[in-house]
C-alpha cells in the first residue's frame, strides 16, 4: 500500500495536492418558490499544485475565496466544477466510505480555538475521537497516543481531562493541532490558525507548526490574511481576490517583486514597525467598489487599469519562470 | 502638575472585578496623560487591562461586577470620578466619544444609519431632527463614505466592515468630542480597509482638532500614527515613552519580546522570535514582576521573582516598569 | 491527572448558591417522594389504609378541623388524603407528558436542524400546521380518540397498556406539545452546526449520527432540562383543564377534578377543598418556576461570569 502510495507521488512529480479548475458557486434564491437568480462566485476556477514536504499559503482578504477553498479541498463544502487531485486520485467524485479513508490523510486546523473544540469534551477525549472513529487504538494504547500528542504540541499530558474553556486561546490552537495529527495525515490544511491569537502567542503557534512539519513530513496549506506570516512559513505563494488567484509565484520572489497591482496594494498597506509617518500610497485610496464587472475583478479598485482591463479577464499567464500574474499590464 | 494643553489626565486608576475566586484586578495603578491634538496609543495583548482602562474613562464597566476602585481622572478640569451618572452623560459621547473593535454589534441593526447618527446628534447638541438629518449627511462625507444621501437610509447589515467603521466613526464625531477612544478599531477589518481607516482618522485628528487614545495590539499600526505609547502588561504600564523612542530603544523585556517576534517581511526567518509561556489571567498574576516567568532576565532573578519593579524614568520622558531598564 | 471543570460542574455551583432555587428544589423534592411513596406503597402492597382517600372519615363538608386538617368533601372523605393523591396524577400525568415531547421533539428538531432541506420543510409543516390548531381543541380530540383503545406493545415485550384516564391524558399532552421544545432545539442546532467544531469533525471522518448524538446534543441538552422544568408546570395545569372538560383521571383523585367538583361547592361556602388542591397547584409551580429560572441562568454558557 506505501509503496502504490509512493509511486502515485513520483509519477505526479511529487504533488501531494493538484487543484485543477476548481469552482464553488453559492446560488442566490430569491422570490417565493427561490428560483436562483445568480450566483457567488466564491472560488471561480483556481489551479494550483503542492509537492509534499512543502507549504502553500494562499492569501487574501475577506471575500477572496481562500477559506471556501480550502473548505472545499477538505470537502466540507460541495465543488461546482474542477478536479483536486489527492496523490493522484480525484477526491471530489469519491462517496461517503471512500471519502473516510482519504480523511485520515487530510486534516484541518482552524482559525478560532474559541469554537474549534467542543465545550462539552475533555481534551481527552477531543483529541481521541479521530482516533476512535476510525479504530486505531483504544484502552491504554489510546490514552498513550494522546499523551504523546499532548506532549508533541507543547501541552503537558497531566491536562488530560480538562476542558477546553480552562485554556488561553494558544493552548486551545495547541489541542487543535494535536487533534489535526491524531491521525498522522499527510496534508495538513491550516484556515488562519494564527489570526485570532494573541502577536506574542502567534510567534510560538508558527514555530510550532514549522518544528511539526519537519518532524512529521507534513505538507502544508496554509490560509491566511496576514503576509508577512503567510511569507514567514510558506514556500509558494498564491494571492487570491474575490474568487480567484492573481498572483502566485516562490514566497521571496513574491515580496522582493511583486507583479499584480493588488499584491503591491496588499504589501504596502502592512503596518510596519517603524515609527515615520507613513507616506500616503496611491494604491490604498480607493475604496472597495461594490458592482460587478466583466472584465478583472480588480479593475474598479486598480490604480492603473484602463478600460480594457474591465472588459476582458486577464489570465494566469507565467510572467517570470515560475511567477504567475493575472494582470493585462504586469511584465 | 496638569500642563496646559494636558487635556486627559489619569492618575493611579484601579479598576477590579467581583468574581468567585476574588477580585479580578483588571487595571493597577495606571497613569497616563493626553494632550490636545495628541495620538496616545495603549498598546498590549489580550487580557492585559487596555480594554477597561477605556471603558474606566468612559465610566462604562459594568456594575456591580466592576468597581473603579481608585484613582483620579481629570478631563478639562472635571474629575470624572467624581460626576454625577447625569453629569457624565453629557459628556459621554459628546466631548469623549468611543468606538469600538465590532462595527456590527455596536451599530443598532433594525435602525437606518442615517437614524443613528441623528440620534447622537439630537440627543448632545439638541437640534431639531430636520437640521440633525442635513448635518448626517455632512459628517457621513466627512468620513468619505461615497454616495452619502442614499446611504443614510441604509442598514448596517448592508454596509460592508469597513463601510459600518465608517459610520461609526461619523457617529462619534458628529458631536465634535476632544477626545476620540478607538479601542481596537481596525483589528477586525481586513488590512487594506485597515489603511483607510486609520488615514481617515489622522485626516480627522487635524481637521477636528482632536485627541486619539488609540488602543490596540498591532505595534506596526502604533508605529505610524501615534505621538506617546503606554506598553500594558497584566494590568500594569510596562513602558512608557515616546513612539519614537519605543521603536528606536525599547527598554522592557515584554516591548523587546513584542518588537521581536513578529515575522520580518523580506527577511527568510527559520524560526520566529518567541516570548515564552502564556499571558497570565488577572486571578492568577505571578508573584513579583508579573512579567518575570516569561523574562529571558527575570525568570531566573530572585528580585524580579519577588518584588515588583516600579514605572521609573530610566531616560528623560521615557519609563519603564523594570530592575534591569538602563539607558 | 488535572481534574478537569466542566461546564456541568459549574452550573452545579452556580445554582447551589442561589438560596431561593435551593428551597424550591426542596418544595419540589417533597412532592415528588410523596408520589413516590404513593406507587412504592401500591407496588410492593404495603397496607397504606391510613392514607385511604376513598374512605369516609367524617361528616360531609366537614371544615378544617384538628381531626381533618384540610376538612372533608361532599362524600365526608378526606380533602388532605385527596390532595396528596392528587399529586401522584398531576405529576405522573405532567412527567410522562414532558418526556413524550421531548423523544418527540428533540430528534425530530435535530433532524430537521442537521439535514436541513427536504427533512426540514416536512418538519416544520407537520409542526406548524400542529401549533395552527387551537390547543384545547387538539388536546380534546386526541383524548377522545385515545379513550378506551389499547396500545399494543406485544411486539416490544410490553404487554399491552389499556388507555384509559392518566394514560390518555398524557399521551394527549405529549403528542401535541412537543412543538416548542422541537424549535428551539431546531433552531440552536443550526446554529451549532457552523461553529467549527463540527466542521472539524466532519474533517476527520465522524458520521452525520454520530455528529448529532456525540457533539450537538450535548450542546444542546441543557436547553433540553430547562424546557423540561419550565413546562412542567404547563403540563400541571394542562391536566387541571382536561379535568375539566370531563377528559381526566375518572378513578383517583386529581387536582383537576377537585377544583371542578369544588367549584359548586364555593358559593355554598365551601371553600375548602377547592383552597386545597389550587394551593397544591400554586405551590408546585412557584417551586418550578423559581428553579427552572434559576436552571436557566446557571445553564446558559452566554451568562458566565467571566
Amino acid at each position: 500500500m506505501q509503496r502504490n502510495e509512493d509511486l502515485r507521488l513520483i509519477m505526479n512529480n511529487n504533488n501531494l495536492l493538484k487543484v485543477e479548475n476548481l469552482k464553488t458557486y453559492f446560488p442566490i434564491k430569491k422570490g417565493l418558490l427561490r428560483k436562483t437568480i445568480g450566483y457567488v462566485k466564491a472560488v471561480d476556477d483556481i489551479s494550483f499544485q503542492i509537492p509534499a514536504g512543502s507549504t502553500f499559503g494562499l492569501v487574501g482578504e475577506s471575500g477572496s475565496g481562500k477559506t471556501t477553498a480550502a473548505r472545499t479541498i477538505a470537502r466540507l463544502i460541495p465543488a461546482t466544477a474542477g478536479e483536486v487531485y489527492f496523490n493522484g486520485k480525484n477526491i471530489l467524485p469519491l462517496h461517503q466510505s471512500e471519502l473516510r479513508k482519504i480523511r485520515k490523510n487530510i486534516s484541518m486546523v482552524f482559525q478560532d480555538p474559541y469554537s474549534s473544540l467542543n465545550p462539552r469534551m475533555t481534551v481527552g477525549s477531543i483529541i481521541a475521537e479521530p482516533l476512535k472513529i476510525h479504530g486505531i487504538a483504544k484502552g491504554s494504547e489510546l490514552i498513550d497516543r494522546i499523551a504523546i500528542l499532548l506532549e508533541k504540541v507543547g501541552l503537558s499530558a497531566s491536562h488530560i481531562n480538562r476542558y477546553p474553556h480552562e485554556f488561553s486561546g494558544g493552548q486551545r490552537q495547541r489541542i487543535g493541532i494535536a487533534r489535526a495529527l491524531a491521525l498522522e495525515p499527510k496534508l495538513v490544511i491550516c484556515d488562519e490558525p494564527v489570526s485570532a491569537l494573541d502577536v506574542s502567542i502567534q510567534s510560538q503557534i508558527l514555530n510550532l507548526l514549522k518544528d511539526l512539519q519537519e518532524q512529521f513530513s507534513l505538507t502544508y496549506l496554509f490560509i491566511a490574511h496576514d503576509l508577512s506570516v503567510v511569507e514567514f512559513i510558506s514556500d509558494t505563494v498564491a494571492v487570491m481576490y474575490l474568487g480567484k488567484i492573481v498572483e502566485l509565484a516562490q514566497a521571496p520572489v513574491l515580496y522582493e517583486n511583486p507583479l499584480h497591482p493588488y499584491t503591491k496594494l496588499l504589501l504596502s498597506a502592512i503596518p510596519k514597525p517603524v515609527p515615520e509617518r507613513k507616506k500616503p500610497s496611491i494604491y490604498a485610496a480607493l475604496p472597495a467598489s461594490e458592482e460587478t464587472v466583466a472584465g478583472c475583478p480588480f479593475c474598479g479598485r486598480c490604480p492603473i487599469s484602463d478600460g480594457f482591463c474591465c472588459k476582458n479577464i486577464p489570465p494566469l499567464e507565467e510572467k517570470a519562470p515560475g511567477h504567475y500574474a493575472a494582470c493585462f499590464k504586469a511584465k | 502638575m496638569a500642563e496646559n494643553n494636558t487635556l486627559l489626565s489619569v492618575r493611579n486608576l484601579s479598576t477590579f472585578f467581583d468574581t468567585e475566586q476574588g477580585p479580578a484586578k483588571a487595571v493597577q495603578n495606571v497613569s497616563f496623560d493626553i494632550k490636545s491634538a495628541e495620538t496616545f496609543a495603549l498598546v498590549g495583548e489580550s487580557g492585559c487591562g487596555k480594554s477597561v482602562t477605556a471603558l474606566s474613562i468612559m465610566r462604562l464597566i459594568p456594575h456591580p461586577q466592576g468597581r473603579i476602585v481608585s484613582g483620579k481622572i481629570s478631563f478639562k478640569n472635571h474629575n470624572i470620578l467624581e460626576l454625577t451618572e447625569k453629569r457624565m452623560r453629557t459628556i459621554r459621547g459628546n466631548k469623549i466619544a468611543m468606538i469600538f473593535q465590532e462595527p456590527m454589534t455596536s451599530l443598532n441593526p433594525v435602525f437606518s444609519i442615517g437614524f443613528q447618527i441623528a440620534e447622537a446628534i439630537r440627543l448632545h447638541q439638541r437640534k431639531k431632527s430636520s437640521r440633525a438629518w442635513s448635518m448626517t449627511e455632512e459628517i457621513l462625507e466627512k468620513v468619505h463614505i461615497p454616495d452619502a444621501g442614499r446611504r443614510l437610509y441604509e442598514y448596517p447589515h448592508q454596509l460592508s466592515g469597513g463601510m459600518r467603521q465608517r459610520v461609526m466613526i461619523a457617529m462619534a464625531i458628529s458631536c465634535k468630542p476632544s477626545l476620540l477612544i478607538a479601542d481596537e478599531p481596525t483589528t477586525a477589518l481586513d488590512v487594506t480597509i485597515q489603511a483607510q481607516i486609520l488615514d481617515l482618522l489622522d485626516e480627522l485628528q487635524k481637521s477636528e482638532n482632536m485627541s486619539i487614545l488609540l488602543i490596540t495590539h498591532d505595534l506596526g499600526v502604533v508605529a505610524q500614527r501615534a505621538d506617546n505609547v503606554a506598553v500594558m502588561y497584566a494590568s500594569k504600564i510596562a513602558e512608557q515613552c515616546s513612539c519614537n523612542e519605543l521603536f528606536k530603544n525599547p527598554l522592557h523585556p515584554y516591548t523587546q519580546g513584542l518588537l521581536n517576534s513578529r515575522p520580518q517581511l523580506g527577511t527568510r526567518q527559520n524560526r520566529l522570535n518567541t516570548i515564552a509561556g502564556n499571558v497570565p489571567e488577572p486571578l492568577n498574576f505571578p508573584s513579583g514582576c508579573k512579567f518575570h516567568p516569561r523574562c529571558p532576565i527575570g525568570y531566573n532573578d530572585k528580585r524580579c521573582q519577588t518584588v515588583e519593579p516600579e514605572l521609573r524614568e530610566v531616560s528623560p520622558n521615557h519609563y519603564a516598569a523594570c530592575w534591569y531598564a538602563k539607558k | 491527572m488535572i481534574k478537569g471543570r466542566s461546564y456541568w460542574a459549574d452550573s452545579l455551583r452556580q445554582l447551589r448558591k442561589h438560596t431561593l432555587a435551593m428551597y424550591s428544589l426542596g418544595i419540589i423534592v417533597v412532592y415528588i417522594l410523596v408520589v413516590m411513596f404513593i406507587y412504592l406503597a401500591n407496588w410492593t402492597k404495603t397496607d397504606v389504609s391510613f392514607l385511604d382517600w376513598n374512605q369516609q372519615v367524617g361528616k360531609e363538608y366537614e371544615k378544617p378541623n384538628k381531626q381533618n386538617i384540610l376538612g372533608t368533601d361532599f362524600l365526608g372523605r378526606s380533602v388532605l388524603r385527596k390532595t396528596i393523591y392528587g399529586a401522584r396524577v398531576s405529576l405522573t400525568i405532567a412527567f410522562w407528558a414532558s418526556i413524550i415531547s421531548i423523544l418527540i421533539g428533540v430528534p425530530l428538531g435535530a433532524a430537521a436542524g442537521y439535514f436541513r432541506g427536504f427533512i426540514d420543510d416536512i418538519v416544520v409543516w407537520i409542526y406548524t400546521t400542529l401549533s395552527s390548531i387551537p390547543y384545547i381543541l387538539l388536546i380534546l380530540a386526541f383524548a377522545l380518540v385515545l379513550r378506551g383503545k389499547t396500545l399494543n406493545l406485544n411486539s416490544l415485550g410490553l404487554g399491552t397498556i389499556s388507555l384509559s384516564g392518566i394514560s390518555t391524558v398524557y399521551l394527549a399532552i405529549g403528542l401535541t406539545s412537543w412543538v416548542d421544545i422541537c424549535r428551539l432545539i431546531r433552531a440552536e442546532v443550526m446554529k451549532h452546526k457552523q461553529r467549527e467544531y463540527i466542521l472539524a469533525a466532519l474533517s476527520y471522518g465522524c458520521s452525520n449520527s454520530r455528529i448529532i448524538f456525540r457533539h450537538l446534543i450535548p450542546n444542546v441538552f441543557h436547553l433540553i432540562i430547562i424546557s423540561f422544568s419550565l413546562r412542567f408546570v404547563g403540563f400541571i395545569q394542562a391536566e387541571v383543564i382536561l379535568s375539566f372538560l370531563g377528559l381526566g383521571e375518572k378513578n383517583s383523585p386529581s387536582w383537576g377534578a377537585m377544583i371542578d367538583a369544588a367549584r359548586l361547592d364555593l358559593p355554598k361556602g365551601y371553600w375548602w377543598e377547592m383552597t386545597a388542591a389550587t394551593a397544591a397547584i400554586f405551590l408546585i409551580s412557584l417551586a418550578l418556576n423559581i428553579f427552572g429560572d434559576a436552571l436557566r441562568d446557571s445553564l446558559d454558557p452566554k451568562l458566565k461570569v467571566q
